[in-house]
């Protein structure tokens, strides 16, 4: 008897020594997931992934923009952070990095230049180490209602200069069609204006030069000045300033306004968020180039746009930087590039970009002289909310040049 | 044997209060404990880092150590100053639309008569409605492309009205939204006043030839006088501490013009991470609200 009962509990032991054993690795991943598409294939990576790799389980949990950047801080110091989570690069890193919340995985770097180019892996470099990868590019670009050009009489070529835009604007204003639309209620849509005015006034280290020199640097003053001269032409719609970004880009799907500067997520988001739901047809929708003509020390061709990739948090486990080389490796990414999700860095991923739009987005980018992070993430959340703020007060004619200057010096010091 | 017992009284006594005061801790313990945890350490958690420049991740850093100086940025602040004087407003017109208004309708609807009632409590449904639903609701009323106010506006041959796009009258929308949300409440607050007060006053006051507004002046008014105050003090209160309608309706624009206190602290300190600073407002408004809560209940409540 007293055998029988030493070996069920040697049994029993046994067993929860073996269930120990078997206990897999978590890997769990905070992510921004607010499109059912994009999460379905985010979803049907990480399943692949997990049938793959026995003793590894990779979890997400999506949340909406802004309610994962207000819970994340208090996550991060939380004892039980996410191992995995979205980042915008930029100051975003910088901060997290510097509290001690981001892990070193400078060791990967070379297993992750084999799927992404170095671009992708100096996005997320700070302070002399590797802390994330991108897997996601985009551009900011005019997107313009050709039919409603035709209409003001406007060409395509007419935009090409920004005086030419700005008499195009002028052009089309006379017609009795709103001339751009814009929201100016979620503010970042009118950052990208002043942010390709400073490009093109002040060169690709612009940013740089802003932040080490002070904004009160001439080349801010002119295009905060630029900025102002167009908004002068009255070029926004009438509730430009309480719309919300869904509703402006709806409004512009809906063939409300002419022109909307605003990034490939566009492409989609027009159409969905329109009345009809289907959008401005893809034959009368173009795409075309930020306006060069000013003093162009960027060469005319610097592009805005974002990156969007993954930080990994300190004490992540290396599971956690061995499912991010295959989440970013051509084979996951190119479901993203066949669903048209977005451009993927991945190396090779071009070929399975079939969307005319976005391989056009992806030429252009390539053809950049310098493809600058949107101004909010470059900055940091504190200098990037004062630079959206900014942005507005310059478009609705509410600060003057050196004001603004004054105000984003405030908040870059007080950061 | 009378000094014995003389002798031992103090003993006994000071027994006697030792027991006393552990019973008192006993059961103040676990309030004690509660309060201190979710009340005065929050408090002493945000005054100590509203000094800091402090970004909300890890702890201070002693070399972003500001003394005062996210106090004294605040009063430099031109949104912040704005966001003061939008909350005085909001106050102001609380206390001189929203709460004559529940007084007024109070009056008509305390009395049991025919829809009373029914009324009671259509006047009070905004108030069980979720202040985000309800902010929600008006940004569509107030929309100048499709909302109510400008298809009305069209039926009469107006244009369109962006009532929320103006930087100077969004912060009105928000105090004719906030007046429509809350006065049934403190209407209801008044018709409980009122319905408790001795009906036999009033038969005196008629008997003595009082006419309805003398009835309401010297029967009503003083009959609910303590129910008035503490009315006053929740809208005060609640003024300084505004925020979950400003978020959906205009989130503080246009142009930063119709922030709150509070909205402003969650914009400009969380939103921005710039946690130290957005507890200084946090420091700031906790001494109002303790200003204006001990002055009101010295001053005003003290016979309630």
């Amino acid at each position: 008897m007293k055998l029988k009962l030493l070996g069920a509990v040697a049994l029993a032991t046994g067993m929860l020594a073996t269930g120990a054993l078997a206990q897999d690795v978590e890997v769990r991943m905070l992510h921004i997931g607010d499109t059912p598409a994009w999460n379905d294939t985010m979803q049907s990576i990480i399943d692949d992934y997990n049938a793959s790799h026995p003793g590894v389980h990779v979890t997400r949990e999506p949340m909406e923009n802004e309610a994962l950047r207000t819970k994340l801080p208090t996550l991060l110091q939380s004892n039980d952070p996410p191992d995995i989570i979205t980042s915008f690069g930029g100051g975003d890193i910088e901060a997290q990095d510097e509290a001690g919340f981001l892990e070193d995985i400078s060791w990967a770097k070379d297993q992750l230049l084999e799927v992404v180019p170095q671009s992708s892996v100096g996005a997320f470099e700070v302070h002399g180490k590797l802390v994330g990868v991108a897997t996601d590019l985009s551009l900011v670009n005019l997107y313009v209602n050709k039919p409603l050009l035709d209409q003001a009489g406007v060409t395509l070529d007419d935009l090409s200069t920004w005086d030419g835009f700005l008499a195009a604007v002028q052009k089309i204003k006379d017609a009795g069609i709103t001339p751009i639309l814009t929201s100016g209620h979620d503010k970042w849509p009118v950052q990208h204006w002043l942010l390709y005015l400073m490009m093109r006034e002040g060169g690709a280290d612009i940013m740089n030069r802003v932040r080490s020199e002070g904004f009160a640097i001439p080349d801010f003053i002119k295009a905060a000045n630029d900025l102002i001269e167009l908004g002068q032409h009255g070029p926004f719609q009438d509730s430009w300033l309480s719309d919300d970004w869904l509703t402006s880009i709806g409004e512009f799907g809906d063939g409300d306004g002419a022109i909307y500067l605003a990034g490939n997520w566009s492409i989609v988001q027009q159409a969905d968020n329109a009345a009809d739901g289907v959008g401005i047809a893809p034959d009368d929708l173009v795409l075309i180039p930020f306006p060069s003509g000013l003093a162009d020390k960027d060469g005319g061709t610097g592009t805005v746009g974002g990156i969007t990739g993954w930080a990994v948090t300190k004490g992540a486990p290396k599971e956690a930087v061995d499912f991010l080389t295959y989440y970013a490796s051509v084979d996951s990414q190119k479901r993203f590039a066949e669903a048209n999700l977005g451009i993927p860095s991945a190396i090779g991923v071009e070929q399975y970009i079939s969307e005319p739009k976005l391989q056009w987005v992806v030429e252009t980018i390539g053809k950049a002289s310098v493809h600058q992070l949107f101004a909010d993430r470059f900055l940091g959340p504190s200098a990037g909310g004062a630079y959206n703020d900014v942005a507005v007060a310059l478009a609705a004619g509410e600060m003057t040049a050196e004001e603004a200057a004054a105000a984003l010096q405030d908040a870059w010091d007080n950061r | 044997m009378m000094a014995v017992a003389a002798q031992s009284l103090p003993y006994i006594s000071s027994r006697r209060g030792l027991r006393g005061w552990k019973t008192a801790a006993i059961f103040t313990a676990p309030a004690l404990i509660l309060f201190t945890l979710f009340i005065v350490w929050p408090v002493i958690e945000a005054g100590s880092t509203s000094v800091y420049n402090w970004n909300g991740l890890g702890a201070p850093r002693a070399e972003k150590f500001l003394g005062l100086g996210n106090f004294q940025q605040l009063l430099g602040n031109k949104t912040f100053v704005r966001a003061l004087g939008n909350t005085g407003l909001i106050l102001a017109s609380s206390l001189l639309i929203q709460l004559p208004l529940a007084l007024g309708i109070a009056q008509l609807v305390a009395r049991r008569r025919w829809g009373s009632v029914a009324f009671r409590l259509i006047f009070f449904m905004p108030f069980i409605l979720a202040d985000v639903a309800a902010g929600l609701i008006f940004r569509f009323v107030f929309d100048g492309d499709v909302g109510l106010v400008t298809q009305l506006s069209m039926l009469f041959g107006g244009g369109e009205i962006h009532l929320l796009s103006d930087k100077n009258l969004a912060i009105t929308t928000i105090l004719f939204v906030a007046t429509w949300k809350y006065f049934g409440f403190h209407m209801m607050l008044y018709v409980a006043g009122m319905q408790a007060i001795d009906r036999s006053l009033y038969e005196a006051a008629s008997i003595d030839g009082a006419n309805a507004w003398q009835q309401f002046w010297h029967v009503t008014l003083p009959g609910i006088a303590s129910t008035i105050r503490l009315s006053v003090f929740f809208a005060i209160l609640g003024c300084l501490q505004f925020f979950d309608l400003v978020v959906p309706l205009t989130g503080g624009g246009p142009l930063n013009s119709s922030h709150t206190i509070v909205s402003f602290l969650y914009y400009f300190g969380i939103a921005r991470m710039r946690v130290g600073y957005g507890n200084a407002v946090g420091v700031t408004l906790f001494i109002l609200c303790v200003i204006v809560a001990l002055g009101y209940r010295r001053w005003i409540m003290r016979n309630d």
